[in-house]
């Protein structure tokens, strides 16, 4: 790390001018598009590293990246297991990237037990590469060398291409743990065999390391360079993935990381959290750079408690974010309930993940869209927004604190798993100091003011803080007129509701309508929310391509949701949400229209808007791919064909 | 310690006061760089204004005791990093001055290329490891003419930048929360409603999502908002502007930004004058500027009262800075690095002594004895330097420490709590580096003198207590509580037997080991010595003839280290009887010998003995009273003192309530407002006893969940059923 | 030390706050003989006595009777959900140190509902005043057993009888890590429960005060027993704790000297069963508190979040060749 604080780059760009300093023999590089590789180990191998080294690599030399984790739902799985397959997969192409894409092209496996994992998962493209750690048909135990030749066997003749890799052995000459270093190694033929720049590698491997003794950096960087000898000795493969350079000052984060310096540049001083993936880790990072800024993360001893804690906090002045997952986003309803009968601004972000229940911890799935709208009893507004790429969830939490402190209202932040752990560009937010919470009012309130002088117009009150002199009043979440005073009269009761809903439509008034993707009208309207952006235009560049009349609407606002929705739906024949949560498969016998269970979003755009929307949708726990949306639209406009 | 024994063989005398004497007592201390003693120092860059200084071989030591484990290893690190840590001390002596950590690099790669190992051999994974635990760094300097100046600035630069984090640390507060009050109050303006704001507040920069215009119409208020008024606004603002502005110390984080700063004060002056003058001249912004602080402190707690409290500031000058205020600004540096001289200086140093303000004087003295010729003066100029501490206790509230560059760090408690003490202060030090005493290291030659009471070390601490018990101290003299220190001095006799024997180090040792004092020396080989010489120390105590008839000498070594004996003459006998004397007197301040004490002892004593003669019993004024019991009233002691209180009771047949003990239930209240009514603390009393019923009494009595309400005998006799409430009542009266 | 000059200024707009002016518009609607009365009126008391600001005080509650207090001070008050007081109190803490803030919890709303939020209250040791008002039985929901009910109780949720031994929040408190300060009032004895009210407030750290509280409705003779026989409340003095008035030593004249930091003797004093024991049980001074802990070094500045982000930026940030990569030169 230099002095500046600059740590890695600061080589980059010298080396750059230098030409490839590898000595290797020339092979012509076949140009791509794009590529998407995996790596895959056992847990604790360091295959994550190694993908997210090689992501960070290429996005320097200006490639497009997203990467997305592959994580064991165990802490500590059995070695070699299907389960226990831990890594990364690094899509890379020459312009941007927006999604985690489909099949990968080439798949680096440390064992058959791990490779089998991606295969059952259907992840790899079919014919795809595969290189693989040959050290099993050496083991000691017969079983172990027959399990690894069945698979390479069956592979091979499933019409993979299969490259077996000595990476132990080869490893074994640097470093006395082979279980350490492949990663490096694998990543040094990565870099060879994507024609990467050997020193944009090396400055990476060096700020891996950045803390560790010289020794660990110069053995490192000698297992980089060994794996890039090694594959263009040894391989046939070669690519390039050209890029246009760098044009803006950027940064690759993941979505949880980018939550958390979105808390941080919100002004929020306060954060009240419980362990749960997939939110946690944003909790973490925010752990570790909170309190540099003089703010404080609470990890409470549960979900009601991290939401109540934030609530004080807020109402003390110090407008708070509560950051969690689908089940605990249940626990807090409560609380949630009570903010908004109180009118006390709240920021609570809900990481995604597969439900009902404790569900899929690690995997993705949009299924608490419903809950976050309506999950409490009783009428209770609240704003709630999707993000729908790594960028969003950095300015989101900036806008969501600001909306609930304007209109002292919740604001629910929707992301998701697979946001959460992926990995994209995107421009170097320049720091605003209007993005801060202002100080807490502490002045006197005027003499004739009440707690809860709603505003006719807007329902906006004007709260009074602890501390203002004059402002004395009992905060409560029963029924309460315009002092704050409990009161059980059909008439007060009314008009609280009405200032509460009032704030949501004045709101409301504010938004607007995202432009349609694609064009402004045509056959197929697919609507999406969420982490789904990306792959859903993915899916209509490619249709329209085809010369399908399709386009895409994505919606951030889901409550309260922008005008002309309706207007843009009617101009296209079809129109279709695409959701990563449950709906009915239509071809089950047992299914009707009258039965049917649809995705949240087509059921809420049916219920406001009286338009036959259909929806279709996966919940399996994996981010949605561009090609499957292209699938499913294909249908939906053969279907309407077939209707005419 | 080792030393070798001085040779006192029967070699030919040398001529006479050619090569320099040197006392005996010194001689053991050749090649002091093979020593571990108190220097080099180290001046740590530490934060914590306590430990400012360290003796190199204190840290070797606990890099040591972390790193070197028990067995040979630990042993062989032990030794490598003492040998780097001789290179240190050799590279220091001889002039070299660096940081530790790059004294440390640079010489361990040396000893590494001269040991021939290779790079990352044993020899340099153990420097290595022992570099690591390291905890401190900071400059090394060694024992010269440069030593207290570089320690006392290095030490007040400390406590200087510490005040500075303390000063930044309550300003910075105070110019964020009126910052806050200015912010909070914009927030409710109508620019900040506006769609630019809005849109800039919302950090969604390419997202158009929202339409600000919409919302700032939204949010265009029906109730205009409270704004705090237009004079406080200024006033707040004219603070914060005198606040970020403030020339006393560098900037902190939340005043960084002030487009008027100007350049920050220095606090380092090299002559009293200049810094009296200096703070004269910067009054005025001390008072703009502790007004600014006391009003941002009331405005921050929205306290301040324009009627109340702007007359006071009107008329705020120079009487009104409390010491708490002054306490908050930087203290002054004076460096007097040759003594002083000029006699206003002297003057303007007690003018700046006397003072209450914070400055701290440090004089440097190289030279204690002052030129001789033609004769040793009684009082020489640099001497009276020399006797400026002494003489700045009697100002009674500037705290004096006088010392000796060699104690320096056996007092550096003492001086780090002189640079914290409020006023003014007196840092007087013996630098060692006289250069007519050529030969002796500035360490010996200034411990020497303390050791010889020619510059004892003394503090005098205002803050320490009341009386000179408390603020005086002479503890860190060696053996304080007699005339001269006795030292065992080991000798070959003229056989080459080790001997021996207890010597006194004078004034007059001291005195030999300066060139200019050698007229006054006669240097005599074994075969010279006499009977009729003794030691000075034992010449100063004979009176009458034999002052006469001895001969004082002084126990030396000639160049060669063989041992001789230093016949002094009466001009350095009597500068020794001069010295002895006003160390008899830094005794007696010391509470040492004190004559008072001794003379009441010696009255006390002759009384208790006549006493003792005529078998009376002792004066009874004179013995504490022990046996009279004092008749000490026994108080319960959970009991809070006080009269005895009665119960509220009115009268013994009127209706009353033990209000102490009512828990405000309302029941009785509810029954009568008129006849029940709670006092100042909600706690129920009878209010009128005619304001109700004595029904509604006994009720009251009957509801009363605690039993409290007595309702005496029936007030009005026309009352219906008094019979049967009569009885009811009973069980409550 | 002698005032600052500023603290003398600012004594000079020092309000004399009296009773009145923590008394809200609203009157108690507690039922007549309530003992809930007794601790609203201990704590205007202890407000006026310690001049609080009333803008500067929060009484924060959950559900239930006991947390109607809130209502009836005239002060910042937040009447929140059941159980949760004690983590919205935290809340307001955590960034508020200038606040005093009271929570007032009853022995359902605390002990049973929110019962994981006080374990971790006394944990976390915050500069809170928490008053259980323990009355042994839900009154608000018309009598049902609640944690601290004795076994026997006969009410709607327990026709037949509670079937358990209540829970005694004295020795669960006194059992908690960190815990600092915990004592025990009755309402029947107003001056102790003012007077201990008073030590709670001043104690730095989390002070639990329980105030054993009578229910006329639904608990009505309850205390009878101790409310009329002085001698079986043992009250707990001290030196360091509780003195007692005159007028009060002479009514209750079964007093124990017990030291706050003798835990095993303040555990024995907790499981007390014929007598009710009234005072200061455990004082420990020395427990940090987690709102000082978490108060952060620095205070949140513009300057200081740029730094932060930048440093963070700059440390997964990729720039073009062409530009200037900290926006510095090098």
């Amino acid at each position: 790390m230099t002095s500046d604080g600059r740590q890695d780059f600061a080589g980059t760009a010298e080396f750059r001018h230098d030409p490839d300093p590898t000595p290797s023999r020339p092979r012509p590089a076949e140009v791509l598009a794009e590529s998407i590789v995996e790596i895959v180990s056992d847990s604790g191998e360091g295959a994550q590293r190694c993908g997210q080294s090689l992501a960070a690599i290429a996005a320097r030399m200006g490639n497009g990246i997203w990467t997305v984790e592959i994580i064991p739902a165990e802490i500590q799985p059995p070695h070699r297991s299907v389960a226990g397959a831990s890594g990364n997969r690094v899509r890379f192409a020459s312009g941007p990237v927006t999604n985690v894409g489909d099949a990968a092209d080439l798949v680096v496996a440390f064992n058959e037990q791990v490779l089998l994992s991606r295969l059952h998962a259907g992840e790899i493209k079919p014919g795809g590469t595969i290189l693989i750690e040959n050290a099993w048909q050496n083991d000691p135990d017969p079983a172990i060398v027959a399990a690894y030749a069945k698979v390479v066997a069956g592979v091979r003749a499933d019409g993979y291409r299969v490259y077996e890799v000595p990476m132990a052995a080869e490893c074994q000459k640097y470093v006395p743990d082979p279980r350490k270093g492949k990663n490096m190694f694998v990543l040094g033929m990565l870099c060879a065999i994507y024609s990467l720049d050997a020193e944009v590698a090396r400055a990476q491997v060096r700020f891996i390391f950045a803390k560790k003794d010289q020794k660990i950096i110069n053995a490192n960087l000698e297992l980089l360079d060994a794996g890039w000898a090694w594959a263009d000795a040894n391989l046939d493969l070669k690519y390039k993935v050209p890029a246009p350079p760098v044009a803006a000052r950027q940064v690759v984060m993941n979505g949880n990381a980018a939550l958390a310096l979105g808390v941080v540049a919100s002004g929020m001083e306060v954060c009240a959290m419980y362990p749960i993936t997939p939110a946690t880790s944003a909790s973490h990072y925010l752990s570790s750079i909170f309190e540099k800024v003089g703010c404080v993360v609470h990890q409470a001893e549960d979900e009601i408690s991290a939401a109540t804690f934030a609530i004080g906090a807020s109402y003390a002045g110090k407008c708070a974010v509560t950051i969690t997952s689908g089940p605990g986003l249940s626990l807090k309803q409560e609380a949630l309930g009570l903010a908004v009968m109180a009118e006390i601004p709240l920021v609570v972000i809900d990481v995604q993940r597969g439900g009902p229940s404790t569900g899929l911890p690690t995997k993705v799935e949009q299924g608490d869209l419903m809950a976050a709208m309506f999950g409490g009893h009783g009428d209770a507004p609240k704003v709630v927004m999707a993000v729908s790429s790594i960028e969003e969830c950095f300015y989101s939490v900036i806008t969501a604190r600001k909306i609930a402190e304007t209109f002292n209202m919740v604001v629910i932040i929707l992301s998701d798993a697979s946001l959460a752990t992926a990995q994209q560009p995107f421009e170097r937010p320049v720091f605003n100091p209007d993005w801060l919470a202002p100080p807490i009012n502490q002045s006197a309130v005027p003499e004739d003011a009440k707690p809860y002088d709603w505003d006719a117009r807007t329902g906006i009150a004007t709260r009074f803080i602890p501390g203002q002199p004059n402002g004395m009043h009992c905060l409560t979440g029963l029924a309460h007129d315009r002092d704050s005073h409990v009161a059980y009269d059909a008439a007060i009761n009314e008009e609280g509701l009405l200032q509460r809903s009032r704030k949501l439509a004045a709101f409301q008034t504010t938004l607007r309508l995202a432009p349609v993707f694609g064009g402004d009208d045509g056959d197929l309207l697919l609507i999406g929310w969420g982490s789904t952006k990306g792959a859903i235009e993915e899916a209509v560049t490619a249709l329209r391509a085809q010369g399908h009349k399709v386009s895409s609407l994505h919606l951030k606002y889901l409550q309260p949701m922008a005008s002309g929705i309706d207007a843009v739906m009617k101009r296209f024949g079809k129109v279709m949400t695409i959701e990563n949560n449950w709906n009915d498969p239509k071809d089950d016998p047992l299914i009707n229209d009258d039965n049917r269970r649809l995705s949240s979003l087509a059921l809420l755009l049916r219920a406001r808007w009286l338009v036959d929307v259909d929806c279709w949708g996966k919940a399996r726990g994996q981010p949605l791919k561009p090609s499957a949306i292209m699938q499913a639209a294909l249908a939906k406009l053969e279907t309407a064909e077939g209707e005419q | 310690m080792q030393h070798t024994p001085i040779a006192t063989g029967n070699a030919s005398a040398p001529p006479m006061s050619v090569a320099p004497l040197r006392p005996a007592l010194l001689a053991r201390y050749a090649g002091l760089e093979e020593l571990r003693y108190d220097y080099p120092l180290v001046l740590t860059e530490s934060m914590d204004g306590q430990h400012l200084f360290r003796p190199l071989s204190r840290i070797i030591d606990n890099v040591l005791r972390a790193t070197a484990t028990p067995g040979p290893a630990g042993e062989a690190l032990r030794q490598q990093v003492l040998r780097l840590e001789m290179r240190i001390r050799h590279a220091v002596a001889e002039g070299q001055e660096g940081r530790l950590s790059d004294l440390w690099r640079e010489l361990s790669a040396d000893l590494i290329r001269q040991s021939g190992e290779a790079p990352f051999g044993p020899l340099d994974t153990n420097l290595d490891t022992a570099r690591r635990a390291l905890k401190v760094d900071g400059l090394v300097i060694g024992c010269d003419a440069g030593t207290p100046g570089k320690v006392l600035t290095h030490a007040w630069e400390a406590v200087h930048a510490e005040r500075a984090r303390r000063f930044r640390k309550r300003v910075d507060g105070l110019i964020l929360r009126l910052s806050d009050i200015l912010k909070s109050d914009f927030m409710k303006s109508d620019e900040a409603h506006g769609p630019k704001a809005l849109e800039s507040a919302m950090g969604a920069h390419r997202d158009g999502s929202v339409d600000f215009g919409a919302l700032s119409a939204v949010l265009a208020r029906a109730r205009p908002e409270d704004r705090i008024p237009n004079d406080r606004v200024e006033r707040i603002r004219k603070v914060l502007a005198v606040l970020k502005c403030q020339p006393f110390y560098a900037p902190g984080r939340a005043s960084h930004f002030c487009a008027n700063r100007r350049e920050t004060y220095s606090y380092t002056f090299d002559s009293c004058s200049a810094a009296l003058d200096a703070l004269r001249e910067r009054l005025p912004d001390v008072l703009d500027f502790t007004k600014a602080l006391t009003i941002a402190e009331l405005e921050v707690e929205n306290k301040y009262r324009a009627e109340l409290h702007d007359p006071i500031f009107e008329q705020f000058d120079e009487s009104d800075l409390t010491s708490d205020q002054m306490g908050l600004l930087p203290s002054s540096l004076v460096f007097l690095r040759d003594g002083v001289t000029d006699p206003t200086e002297i003057t303007r140093a007690f003018e700046a002594l006397a003072s209450q303000l914070p400055i701290t004087i440090l004089i440097q003295t190289d030279d204690i004895l002052g030129a001789t010729s033609p004769e040793p003066p009684r009082a020489s100029l640099a001497a009276g330097t020399a006797r400026l501490a002494a003489m700045a206790m009697g100002l009674n509230n500037a705290f004096v420490l006088q010392s000796a560059s060699a104690h320096l760090y056996r007092m550096r408690d003492r001086l780090v709590g002189g640079l914290h003490f409020d006023g003014p202060a007196l840092f007087s030090i013996y630098s060692g580096a006289t250069a007519t005493a050529p030969g002796i290291p500035a360490y010996i030659l200034s411990a020497a003198a303390t050791e010889s009471r020619a510059f004892p070390s003394f503090t005098y601490d205002p803050t320490a207590g009341p009386d000179w018990a408390r603020r005086f101290d002479l503890s860190d003299n060696p053996q304080n509580d007699v005339d001269w220190p006795q030292h065992d001095l080991a000798f070959e006799d003229a056989i080459g037997q080790r001997q021996s024997e207890s010597v006194a180090f004078t004034f007059a040792d001291f005195a030999v080991c300066d060139q200019r004092y050698a007229r006054f020396c006669h240097s005599q080989t074994r075969v010279e010595w006499t009977t009729t010489m003794v030691p000075v120390c034992d010449w100063l105590k004979e009176t009458g003839a034999a002052e006469y008839l001895h001969k004082p000498y002084v126990c030396g070594v000639d160049p060669d280290d063989r041992m001789v004996r230093i016949v002094v003459d009466d001009k350095i006998t009597e500068a020794a009887r001069r010295c002895n004397d006003a160390w008899r007197r830094l005794q007696e301040l010391a509470g040492i010998n004190n004559s008072h004490a001794l003379k009441l002892l010696a009255d006390e004593r002759k009384a208790r003995e006549s006493a003792a003669r005529t078998a009376e019993p002792p004066a009874p004024s004179m013995v504490p009273v022990a046996d009279v019991q004092a008749p000490t009233p026994v108080v319960a002691s959970t009991a809070i003192d006080g009269p005895e209180v009665t119960p509220d009771k009115t009268s013994d047949d009127g209706p009353w309530i033990e209000t102490a003990r009512c828990t405000t239930c309302n029941e009785c209240t509810q029954i009568s407002k008129s006849l029940f009514a709670y006092n100042e603390n909600m706690q129920a009393y009878v209010a009128d006893p005619d304001g109700g019923t004595y029904r509604q009494l006994v009720e009251a009595a009957e509801s009363c969940q605690v039993s409290i309400i007595h309702p005496g005998k029936p007030r009005n006799p026309q009352e219906p059923n008094l019979d049967d409430l009569i009885e009811r009542a009973e069980a409550f009266n | 030390m002698t005032a600052s000059m500023s603290q003398c200024l600012m004594q000079m707009v020092q309000t004399d706050y009296q009773m009145s002016d923590y008394q809200s518009e609203i009157a108690p609607r507690w039922c007549a003989g309530c003992g809930d009365n007794a601790i609203l009126t201990a704590m205007q008391r202890l407000c006026r006595d310690e001049q609080l600001p009333p803008e500067k005080t929060v009484c924060v509650s959950g559900i239930g009777c006991s947390s109607r207090l809130p209502h009836y001070m005239n002060a910042y008050g937040f009447h929140g959900i059941h159980g949760r007081a004690l983590p919205i109190a935290e809340g307001i803490k955590i960034r508020r140190p200038d606040l005093n803030v009271f929570v007032t919890t009853g022995d359902g709303d605390n002990c049973s509902i929110g019962a994981a939020h006080w374990l971790h209250a006394i944990r976390y040791n915050m500069n809170l005043t928490v008053l259980l008002h323990d009355n042994q039985v839900y009154g608000l929901t018309k009598k049902q057993a609640s944690p601290t009910s004795p076994k026997g109780l006969k009410s709607n949720t327990t026709p037949y009888g509670a079937a358990l031994n209540p829970l005694n929040p004295l020795s669960v408190t006194l059992g908690v890590a960190n815990v600092s300060f915990v004592a025990q009032a009755v309402d029947w004895i107003p001056d102790l429960l003012y007077e201990i009210l008073r030590k709670a407030h001043q104690h730095r750290g989390l002070s639990f005060v329980r105030v054993l509280q009578r229910c006329p409705e639904f608990m009505g003779h309850r205390f009878d027993d101790w409310v009329r026989d002085p001698m079986k409340m043992r009250i707990l003095t001290h030196s360091d704790g509780l003195r007692l008035k005159p007028e009060v030593s002479r009514v209750y004249k079964n007093q124990e000297t017990h030291d706050p930091l003798d835990m095993p003797r303040a555990l024995a004093i907790a499981s007390m069963q014929e007598e009710i024991p009234v005072g200061i049980l455990y004082n420990d001074p020395s427990v940090p508190c987690y709102d000082d802990l978490r108060a952060g070094e620095r205070p949140n500045t513009p300057a200081l979040v740029k730094t932060v982000l930048d440093e963070e930026f700059d440390k997964v940030g990729i720039w073009p060749d062409s530009a200037d990569p900290a926006g510095s030169t090098e």
